[in-house]
């Protein structure tokens, strides 16, 4: 009989854990839950008419593109002198089979693989250095009060400096070597994480830390097991956005003078009148920029896991 | 021998930051001793400088005027045999709750095995041993509350603060985590302060019920609860003893909260 451990008082806010197997059998179960398969379930999760849809928008995006829609402007439409969408001459326009065919050509060109070398070792030390800067001051300005105090000023007043205005100063000290541009993308990330890892070290739960303190915690503890894990969010958000702005950075630096990178590989081509090529470079820094934010975010959901279980077992990624 | 705990004469004032802020008289003379192993919950008004007197035995703010003493000496700031519990769980949310539980034995540098022992322990006499693996997120309110009391009391402290525990739990669940914490104290016997300010829950489960006054916090009556021990609360609650002791508090109690 079922009946008996089910008239048992439960509290009530044990209810719902009851295990389904102990209430009802089988049979039960498979009337009440239809089963379904594996391949069933993997079906509803690719959800095909998303999957139609987003087909349907790239070939949209290439059919534009390849009959030239987006090239033929409306140049009548003009507001207070300014016209959005001009025609663009016939010798600028660039279709998809010529961006195609730079792939096709950059494959075996040494040449290219060593500026796409440079942008991405620039970028990864600009990423790196400039994240890790920011996180320390971020952490030791949430922390200390009285240096916050101190340091808040000026540090408000360089982050307000359009970072990129720096870059003519920094071409003078560095040269137009790598530096100049690793140096470029550590100024604007370091602002990019020290900030928010500051709001938050300064937001981090104040129950915890009392519980923690009442339970003897030192000063050591109380950092390492409540101030960094209770960070730890905030920071991957921080750290996702400078992946993308460090190669940003890298490249407006190599755009506007540099011996070698991508950068300098998109600007000739501009000014060669490439634009297959200028569309195709584009393409590659947004792949550099994707794959950098798919290493943090792997790492995010390693490191994030109890949080996959507050949001219906997804970390929300890019 | 000196009682476990002491306030004599403990006066505390919270002076504003500001010099036009108009300091405030959070608790006044204060006298209270109580002996080891007593139980005793403290009952008033919202605002009347409960958390304050627990704050003060923490260690984390010291009185204005007065000592506030543990086994005759004076706190000098947060010691850790004390286990204090909030009405907020306070727990970790990237934590298991075995590793909630852990969190004090951590500090102390318990090895990882003893540590995860004594965790299950408790989490199994809280009926909790199914749950160890989840996060607090995945658990009920009356659940993270089990938790948090497992997480106080796998410490082992000598003093256990109280701070409105059970204040955010719906009535039924209330009655029983009250049940199984009473137990787990009876095992025990170690001093406890319990601040609610739910009459009922403070005569079901102390020993003796200290009334304070609305604020500034002055004790108003200290009475003893007559009731035998072990108890079974769900029903004591209709035991006439019970009954008439809460009304006489009540009376003292109704003063203050009109």
């Amino acid at each position: 009989m079922r009946s008996s451990d089910v008239d048992e008082p439960r509290e009530a806010d044990m209810a719902d854990q009851i295990r389904l197997a102990d209430a009802l059998s089988q049979e039960e179960v498979e009337a009440l839950i239809p089963e379904e398969s594996i391949w069933a379930y993997r079906l509803r999760q690719l959800d095909i008419p998303v999957q139609l849809l987003r087909i349907g928008i790239l070939f949209g995006i290439w059919a534009l593109w390849h009959y030239e829609v987006v090239w033929d402007g409306w140049e009548w439409f003009s507001v207070a002198g300014i016209t959005p969408f001009p025609d663009v001459p016939e010798t600028f326009r660039a279709s998809p089979g010529e961006t195609w065919e730079y792939f096709t050509q950059i494959y075996h060109e040494k040449l290219f693989w060593q500026d796409l070398w440079v942008t991405v070792k620039e970028a990864l030390f600009g990423f790196a250095i400039g994240s890790i800067l920011g996180l320390l001051v971020g952490i030791v300005l949430g922390r200390f009060r009285r240096v916050a105090k101190t340091m808040g000023p000026f540090i408000v007043i360089i982050n307000a400096m359009p970072k990129i205005a720096f870059l003519p100063l920094i071409l003078i000290v560095y040269g137009v070597g790598e530096t100049s541009k690793v140096v470029l993308a550590v100024i604007i990330v370091f602002f990019i994480v020290q900030v928010p890892t500051q709001a938050a070290v300064a937001l981090v739960d104040p129950d915890l830390d009392l519980v923690a303190r009442t339970m003897g915690a030192s000063q050591r503890q109380l950092f390492t097991k409540v101030t960094l894990p209770g960070i730890t969010p905030a920071v991957f958000g921080a750290l996702r956005l400078s992946a993308v702005i460090s190669v940003l950075a890298v490249v407006f630096g190599e755009i506007f003078s540099a011996r070698r990178g991508l950068g300098q590989r998109l600007i000739t081509a501009a000014n060669q009148l490439s634009y297959g090529d200028t569309f195709a470079i584009v393409f590659i820094l947004a792949l550099i920029a994707l794959i950098m934010n798919g290493g943090i975010g792997f790492a995010e959901r390693k490191a994030l896991r109890w949080q996959a279980t507050q949001q219906g077992g997804q970390v929300i990624s890019l | 021998m000196s009682p476990a705990v002491e306030l004599k004469d403990v006066t505390l004032i919270f002076g504003g930051d500001h010099p036009k802020d108009e300091p405030v008289l959070a608790v006044q003379d204060i006298d209270l001793s109580i002996p080891a192993g007593q139980f005793v919950a403290v009952v008033g008004p919202s605002g009347c400088g409960k958390t304050t007197i627990l704050n003060m035995l923490a260690g984390i703010i010291g009185p204005t005027r007065g000592s506030v003493m543990r086994h005759g000496e004076e706190i000098d700031g947060p010691s850790d045999d004390i286990g204090y519990m909030l009405a907020r769980s306070g727990l970790s949310p990237w934590r298991t709750a075995r590793r909630n539980v852990e969190l004090g034995l951590e500090f102390r540098g318990v090895p990882r095995a003893e540590r995860r022992e004594r965790a299950m322990e408790l989490l199994a006499k809280l009926r909790l041993e199914g749950f160890a693996d989840s996060f607090p997120s995945q658990l009920s309110q009356g659940m993270r509350q089990r938790v948090a009391i497992a997480r106080t009391l796998a410490i082992d402290p000598d003093l256990w603060l109280m701070d409105e525990p059970f204040g955010a739990l719906d009535a039924q669940t209330r009655l029983t985590v009250q049940a199984e914490f009473l137990d787990l104290w009876y095992e025990t016997h170690k001093t406890v302060i319990f601040v609610t300010h739910d009459l009922e829950e403070a005569v079901l489960l102390a020993d003796r019920v200290v009334v304070m006054t609305a604020r500034p916090g002055r004790i108003k009556s200290d009475t003893i609860v007559d009731l035998a021990r072990p108890r079974v609360i769900d029903e004591l609650r209709f035991d006439p003893v019970f009954r008439e002791t809460e009304h006489k508090i009540w009376e003292e109690l109704r003063g203050e909260i009109v």
